[in-house]
């Protein structure tokens, strides 16, 4: 097959849409995990949406309502959690983390039947996104931004200085907690594109690699999109020409990038440290 | 006689099922530059919290010109420890002091969304100057020094232009010269801003203050700028003579002046800071 004609199957045309989709929310909320350095709690909340997964296929519900409602009440708990103990956030995490794969595992024991399509909510799926999923991605994208873009004056002042921007009346807990929904909803709409295993380099890779060449928060969303769109398409481009996991492809494609992009930069500073001495 | 724009009545505050500060009555008048000391655990930063609305005191009653913390944000500049900030973050000089704008008592007030007005950064523009960072606007945090960086925490909190000023330690790990400027920046201020500030360091701001208050579980004020005996019996006990720390207590008492010297800076730009007082 050519690549025309790929790109004129319906599977494909859907793989390009949820790469562009899920790219929007990757942008925002992988800027704001790396800013307010929620990476682990993020991972936490990315493995807990499989005891929504399981408890879909246990009610037989839809899965993505499903383990969105499950996941943003696991992270509204996380939160109320590691408020309270902020001494013991890393176990906290870890526990509900376990907690709800546990409970995921179980539920999909208990649910009769062969359950097909388990893996990909493990590992991803983006060639197999229905045209109903993508409209609740979209729905979710626009509900993101509009919230960032309303709040970006608070979450920017929450993000840098949480003690100062609670003195100016801002409502940090509040904002804590929209993120945290927010960071739920969109690893929810990552499981179908790389799976809810390798959500979480999907979200931080393209801010980390954003991050040096941005000057401001809406500079690093909007950098860190394009970053994720790029790993998308070649992580696609990958999978068609070798045979592989598109899930996996994806983020190969990115950790070769910042690889690359990281050790450039190391070497350029070493090749420019022995000029200075040479000189 | 004037209301204190700061009042604390009773004023008591438990952490964890321990007293923390107990039996706090203060009052700072309109112009006045305090330095509150004592030792580490003592309860300053607990105290400036009080001050700020971000704790709820157990007992007793903040009043902060004349009503509760909290309540109007724009006319009190914070200026936190800057540790608790991440030089790394993605953001200019400029969009630092612009987060000082940010609001959050109105969801539908006018300083939202992402895009700065004219006015806005014209605010910023003349906070910067009076903090003496003006040239730095376009540079990320992670590319200046400590003193910088404190600077621009401090134009920050001056772009409400605040008729009180509240800051924590804004001079720990800053080296002279750097908080040579930042006095100098405080001092330069408008007689009416009153300046509360966490210091350990005593004898750099002894020129400067109009009042100490001394702060370990309770709290003393002076009148003047004089470190009473009182004052180092509450916060370090009562040594007695031939014991090392008795003579470190007697040169902080020495470093202090005999009378109330405040030292004029306005409209002056010394020492190459490059701020502006106006």
């Amino acid at each position: 097959m050519t690549l025309t004609e790929l790109l004129q199957q319906n599977f494909m045309q859907h793989a390009l849409l949820a790469s562009l989709l899920v790219s929007v929310t990757c942008g925002v909320i992988g800027a704001l995990i790396v800013v307010n350095r929620l990476t682990f709690m993020a991972g936490g909340i990315a493995h807990t949406a499989y005891g929504g997964v399981g408890l879909a296929f246990f009610l037989g519900a839809p899965v993505l309502p499903t383990a969105g409602a499950f996941t943003a009440g696991a992270a509204m708990l996380l939160g109320t959690l590691t408020l309270k103990k902020r001494e013991r956030t890393d176990t906290l995490i870890g526990v509900i983390w376990a907690a709800g794969m546990a409970f995921g595992i179980i539920m999909i024991n208990l649910t009769p039947g062969y359950n097909v399509g388990l893996m990909s909510y493990l590992f991803g799926s983006i060639l197999t996104v229905p045209a109903s999923d993508l409209w609740l991605m979209l729905g979710i994208d626009v509900v993101i931004v509009s919230l960032t873009l309303y709040f970006y004056r608070d979450i920017l002042s929450f993000s840098f200085d949480p003690d100062f921007a609670r003195s100016r009346g801002i409502p940090v807990q509040w904002l804590y907690f929209m993120i945290l929904i927010m960071v739920a909803e969109a690893v929810v709409m990552m499981i179908q594109v790389v799976g809810l295993i390798l959500v979480i380099a999907l979200l931080t890779l393209p801010p980390y690699l954003a991050e040096r060449h941005t000057k401001s928060l809406a500079g690093l969303m909007v950098a860190s999109g394009i970053w994720s769109f790029v790993f998308c398409l070649g992580g696609l481009w990958v999978a068609y020409q070798f045979d592989l996991s598109s899930g996996a492809s994806i983020i190969a494609t990115a950790c070769t990038f910042y690889l690359a992009v990281a050790g450039g930069q190391t070497l350029w500073n070493l090749m420019r440290r022995q000029e200075k001495t040479a000189a | 006689m004037p209301v204190p724009i700061i009042q604390l009545r009773n004023v008591a505050f438990d952490f964890e099922n321990t007293r923390a500060l107990s039996d706090i009555n203060i009052d700072i008048a309109r112009g006045e530059f305090i330095a509150v000391i004592g030792p580490n655990g003592g309860g300053k930063t607990t105290l400036m919290r009080l001050i700020l609305g971000l704790l709820t005191p157990t007992e007793g009653e903040v009043r902060i010109f004349g009503e509760r913390p909290g309540t109007n944000p724009d006319r009190i500049g914070y200026v936190p420890q800057h540790s608790n900030t991440s030089p790394g973050f993605p953001a200019s000089v400029e969009q630092v002091v612009l987060m000082g704008l940010a609001q959050g008592n109105s969801l539908f007030g006018k300083r939202r969304g992402i895009r700065y007005t004219r006015e806005e950064r014209a605010q910023a523009e003349h906070a910067m100057r009076r903090a003496g960072v003006s040239d730095l606007g376009k540079r990320r945090l992670n590319e200046l020094s400590g003193g910088q960086r404190q600077r621009v925490l401090i134009a920050r909190a001056l772009i409400t232009q605040p008729e009180l000023l509240i800051l924590d330690e804004p001079l720990s790990n800053i080296d002279p010269y750097g908080r040579q400027c930042i006095l100098e920046t405080l001092t330069g201020l408008d007689a009416q801003t009153t300046v509360v500030m966490v210091s350990h360091d005593l004898g750099i701001t002894a020129n400067a203050v109009t009042g100490i208050i001394a702060v370990n579980r309770f709290a003393l004020a002076s009148s003047g700028a004089q470190l009473t005996p009182a004052m180092l019996d509450l916060m370090y006990g009562i040594h007695e003579a031939g014991c090392p720390v008795h003579s470190l207590l007697q040169q902080m008492v020495e470093t202090m002046p005999s009378e109330n010297k405040l030292t004029q800076t306005q409209g002056k730009t010394a020492s190459g800071c490059g701020h502006d007082t106006h």
